[in-house]
């Protein structure tokens, strides 16, 4: 008897060895940061009103460091319209002198471009939007800031309307002081 | 593997018989096990049905635990993967009958053993099932596991249930966890799940499994939110979207922290805290993690799941 209750306990056993799920749950790696903040400047693209010479041919975007921000801006918002425009985004080595480009994102992992941008691009209806401290005071038109977690974004309005760029209602009513 | 786990199991089963040395004579019941030895259980049956229909071989707890046998061998071989299967619903039931008319004893033991068998067997199905289930089906892992239950505590009264509560719990975690998956709009979907891993934790705070899948739950969830934005999205719903997911990495965070410094050093829990961390804002943990885990791969101190 005691032969048979170690027959049916191994059985027991091989029984719920032979059944054990094999689906796995699995981690989302996508970089949220760098979703959201390219979501900001599709939203930036979508929102600000360009003088009309800016309004031809396409709407080019640059990314300056930060891969994960340029892919994302790519894959969710490459080639869709801005207006009458095409959306285009580039991934940047260094601040462009030659090209035009409606909007000039700077990584912090650029910092020191800052001031380059800012003397190249001054004359130019370009809009600069950084995500570190201290940027807007620097000379960055929009500037990325993270308050309990969440990105949000201060603005310098006036030097963004002296780019002759007019920031919508709803970039404004959003803005953070 | 399982196909020799299989030979295994029906090697072993067949070393069960039924035990001819009943001590009153049941000339019917005999009738039975000798069809049932030979294998013909169908015969087996039609003798078994009238020994059960005899009034003095029906008072004997042999006779109905014959019965049990029978039938679990009918189910065993012809409806082993049927979990409506009437033979085994059968063999339960007299096998029932048997232990209440002997509850100790020789016959009571083997019956129990029996018993627990195909107990199991519903165990098995409920689990089988957690991999399967639809919106419509969703309430049959816990259906059949009830059914388990019932018959293990006719075994034994004192069966500690939490084992298999764990196995079940983080089955069915994963169960609604797919639904969800398959359609985030689904928010109960989620919430199910989140119930059933928070159920395997109370009965094992230390679970690093059932901590992780919680940890992956409420993670993916936030990011879901933030996946949600599209071309279409309206800049007033980035914010409120926003916030929504950091409420997600905030539930994520403490177990992700739990896992990291409680369980086994492994990429996964790394990276469970990483990605967190990095949702939530703070790049520089984000970063110190992330070098310290690529380190420990470089030294092999970390293996990566391929």
């Amino acid at each position: 008897m005691p032969a048979k209750h170690c027959v049916i306990s191994l059985l027991c056993i091989l029984l719920l060895l032979a059944s054990k799920s094999s689906y796995a749950q699995k981690l989302d790696e996508g970089d949220t940061r760098a979703m959201v903040q390219a979501s900001f400047l599709f939203q930036f693209a979508t929102n600000c009103n360009w003088p009309k010479e800016a309004k031809s041919g396409k709407f080019y975007i640059g990314v300056l460091g930060n891969p994960s921000i340029y892919q994302s801006a790519k894959e969710r918002y490459g080639a869709k319209p801005v207006g009458s425009q095409t959306l285009e985004i580039v991934s940047l080595t260094e601040i462009p002198t030659t090209q035009f480009f409606h909007i000039v994102f700077i990584d912090k992992s650029h910092k020191g471009d800052l001031s380059k941008a800012i003397k190249e691009l001054k004359a130019k209806n370009t809009l600069i939007v950084t995500n570190w401290e201290g940027a807007l005071g620097a000379g960055s038109h929009i500037n990325f800031k993270s308050i309990d977690g969440s990105i949000r974004y201060e603005m310098n309005v006036a030097i963004i309307e002296d780019r002759k760029i007019i920031p919508g209602v709803k970039i404004i009513q959003w803005k953070v002081d | 593997m399982k196909k020799t786990i299989l030979h295994i199991i029906i090697i072993l089963i067949s070393m069960c018989a039924i035990n001819t040395s009943a001590q009153v004579p049941l000339p019917l019941t005999n009738e039975a096990i000798t069809a049932y030895q030979s294998g013909d259980f169908l015969t087996a049956e039609k003798k078994i049905k009238i020994a059960l229909a005899d009034k003095k071989e029906s008072q004997y707890a042999y006779t109905h635990y014959t019965a049990g046998y029978i039938y679990k061998e009918l189910y065993k071989t012809i409806e082993p993967e049927k979990r409506e299967s009437v033979y085994r619903a059968k063999a339960i039931g007299y096998l029932q009958e048997s232990l209440k008319l002997e509850p100790t004893g020789s016959t009571a033991e083997m019956t129990k053993a029996a018993l627990k068998y195909l107990a199991v067997s519903y165990f098995n199905d409920a689990l089988r099932r957690t991999v399967e289930i639809t919106e419509e089906t969703k309430t049959e892992p816990e259906a059949l596991y009830s059914t388990f239950r019932k018959n293990m505590r006719l075994v034994d009264a004192q069966t500690d249930f939490t084992p298999y509560d764990i196995q079940l719990f983080k089955a069915l975690g994963q169960a609604h966890y797919r639904l969800w998956e398959a359609n985030t709009s689904q928010q109960k979907e989620a919430l199910q799940s989140v119930d059933y891993y928070q159920r395997v934790l109370i009965l094992d705070e230390k679970d690093c499994e059932a901590a992780f899948n919680l940890v992956i739950l409420y993670y993916n969830q936030g990011v879901y939110k933030i996946r949600s934005i599209d071309l279409n999205t309206d800049l007033s719903e980035i914010i409120p979207l926003q916030e929504m997911a950091i409420r997600y990495f905030n539930q994520a965070l403490p177990l992700a922290q739990q896992c990291f410094f409680d369980c086994p050093t492994s990429a996964d829990y790394y990276k469970g805290l990483m990605f967190c961390n990095r949702a939530l804002g703070n790049e520089d943990e984000y970063l110190r993690l992330k070098t310290e885990l690529e380190s420990k791969i470089a030294q092999g101190l970390i293996q990566v799941k391929k």
